[in-house]
């Protein structure tokens, strides 16, 4: 296994010409015209049917002799330190886990090529979603040069091909921007909640959750730790999702976050710098005592 | 081996090289585009990763079909629908004089598949006559999505890069990477306008002269008829002022409302840039509406009136 989730292992590329797609003032100037409020209610009935069709199944493993998924959760935390080295946008985190998870729903691996898959999802992501990508050659480096550029070259068009050339999987961001116009936008939720969805994408079993449910997820988890009231008919109306179908998915949200270095160790580290408003020392603040009076209120009777 | 048996080179997109060619086992007229990979150190273009993805979920009569994608280590091959020519040619061919109903049923066409789009969330960022394919029935398609791309909401900021020059909306001229459905929009006015006089709208050779272009015609913008116009990255202030030509005067074959609605297509503020959906309900189009409940359906005699 050559994953080494250690942040050492990544060396520092110094001429890394990435047009750097902001991120941190952008994305949080809201509302604006660029809302496209005409076709929202299309474009969004238009996501909800994708997000599902676009789903990987979330028992693949039992069809993976060679893997795990701690294996797998190894490979996220290394592919969220590749990407963030990167500066890339969130939208290509998830997107890139889409692809992951959707391809080892339909091919199996020996585990010496999991790396492999990793690297080449986050390639296609970038491909698909960002400006500019991160070269091959920087990807092979990264990846310690297991594999050659030619054999990444090769295993991207397996994977196209196995992931039908359908690449338009609908991540959690929009639908978290929809429920945060509840809170006016409140940006503080929003950046929490944003942590928490990064949160998910480490633990195999929010793998068979739809985006919008990951959003709303998140969102409540975040409202919740950050004692902004309770869920209401309009968050319910907006999210499409009522508390009680949340409730379990925040709970496995809220045990994970007792123990950050076990569960989601790159983000958390991400999640501390100032561009994220410090959230994963944010939630750490609140001890595990908060965290389990919440785990208490979230659990089903 | 070969399920396609080639017929001609027909020209080249975004990338690739675009045949003619014919389906061996039942004789149907595709288009070929192949794209080879042997010399691509970077894989896969996106181009063509963005293009057969958006492409496969866009299912309309006015988007030109993606039968089939063949790949082989060498080389990636996408089948599409045939059609026998582009907007361009179609020009060309009529010295740039088409009838005016017949400029009201392309444009209903071209607005359609651009509203389908839009709604399901695909900037096309390259709409040009070239780009519009049409067969003998007059069936227009919007063709070539190896610019295109999905977007979120809200809009992020993407490449500026983007739309050939002639079509280019005056706010990503000046820099504005955060352009929405309106950039497409700014497209279809200049065609519109090029398809009812034969000639390019905006015909610039460079960015600064594009500008020039479009000022000398809708006169110079300013922080009144624009607001914010200053605040874009690359604007200038040091601009020559032209005042605004009547449109009437470079497209005399469009009736008042043809010359409404093609200023609400050129219209500087992205934001107040009428919509593909607002433009398909625009009276322009009413003779369209009451040829088909006259006639029900097909576009024989002169129905309606």
């Amino acid at each position: 296994m050559e994953i080494d989730p250690s942040l050492e292992s990544i060396p520092v590329i110094p001429q890394l010409q990435m047009d750097l797609d902001f991120m941190a003032d952008q994305e949080y100037m809201e509302p604006d015209p660029t809302l496209v409020s005409e076709y929202q209610d299309a474009i969004f009935a238009y996501k909800q049917e994708m997000e599902i069709k676009l789903l990987p199944d979330p028992y693949y493993m039992n069809r993976q002799s060679d893997l795990t998924w701690h294996y797998r959760t190894q490979l996220i935390e290394w592919l969220v330190q590749v990407h963030d080295r990167f500066d890339l946008l969130q939208e290509t985190m998830h997107l890139c886990v889409n692809y992951l998870d959707r391809f080892l729903s339909k091919i199996a691996i020996p585990i010496d090529q999991l790396q492999l898959a990793g690297m080449v999802a986050l390639l296609l992501a970038s491909k698909y979603e960002e400006i500019q990508s991160p070269a091959i050659e920087e990807l092979v480096f990264l990846g310690g040069n297991v594999y050659t550029a030619a054999r990444v070259r090769l295993a991207e068009i397996g994977m196209l091909h196995a992931l039908n050339y359908d690449m338009g999987a609908p991540g959690p961001m929009s639908f978290l921007r929809r429920i945060s116009r509840v809170n006016d936008y409140d940006m503080d939720i929003r950046v929490l909640a944003k942590y928490f969805s990064d949160v998910t994408l480490c633990d195999h079993r929010f793998i068979g959750l739809p985006s919008s449910m990951i959003a709303a997820v998140s969102y409540r988890a975040s409202m919740a730790l950050l004692f902004r009231g309770e869920w209401t008919a309009m968050h319910e109306q907006v999210s499409g999702y009522a508390e009680p179908m949340l409730k379990a998915w925040v709970n496995i949200l809220l045990v994970m976050l007792e123990q950050p270095a076990q569960t989601h160790h790159a983000v958390f580290l991400k999640y501390q710098s100032e561009s994220f408003m410090k959230s994963s020392e944010y939630v750490q603040s609140l001890g595990v005592a908060q965290l389990r009076a919440f785990q208490c209120i979230f659990s089903r009777k | 081996m070969d399920k396609y048996q080639k017929i001609e080179k027909l020209g080249e997109g975004t990338y690739g090289i675009v045949y003619k060619a014919q389906n061996r086992e039942t004789n149907d007229v595709v288009a070929l585009k192949r794209i080879r990979l042997d010399n691509e150190e970077e894989g896969v273009p996106c181009t063509a990763i963005r293009e057969i993805s958006l492409l496969k979920t866009l299912r309309q009569n006015n988007i030109i079909k993606l039968y089939d994608v063949l790949h082989t280590e060498k080389k990636l091959t996408l089948v599409f629908e045939y059609l026998d020519s582009d907007l361009k040619q179609f020009l060309d061919t009529h010295s740039g004089n088409i009838d005016v109903l017949t400029i009201k049923q392309l444009m209903y066409q071209l607005l359609k598949g651009i509203a389908y789009c839009h709604e399901n969330r695909v900037l096309h960022r390259d709409l040009k006559p070239q780009n519009l394919l049409i067969n003998k029935k007059g069936d227009l398609k919007l063709g070539d999505f190896g610019l295109a791309r999905a977007f979120g909401i809200p809009v992020r900021s993407y490449s500026h890069e983007v739309v050939t020059l002639w079509y280019r909306a005056p706010d990503v001229l000046m820099g504005s990477k955060r352009y929405s459905t309106s950039i497409d929009i700014w497209s279809i006015g200049c065609i519109f306008a090029e398809m009812a006089s034969g000639r390019p709208l905006f015909p610039g050779s460079s960015v600064r002269d594009q500008l020039l272009n479009i000022y000398k015609i809708l006169g110079t913008p300013t922080e009144e008829t624009w607001p914010g116009v200053s605040q874009l990255p690359e604007y200038r202030p040091d601009f020559p002022v032209y005042n605004p030509i009547p449109l009437e005067k470079l497209v005399p074959k469009l009736d008042a409302n043809g010359i409404d609605l093609l200023s609400r297509f050129v219209t500087f503020n992205p934001d107040k840039r009428i919509s593909a959906e607002s433009a398909l309900s625009h009276p322009y189009f009413d003779e369209l509406r009451r040829r088909a409940a006259g006639s029900g359906g097909g576009g024989g005699g002169g129905a309606g009136q």
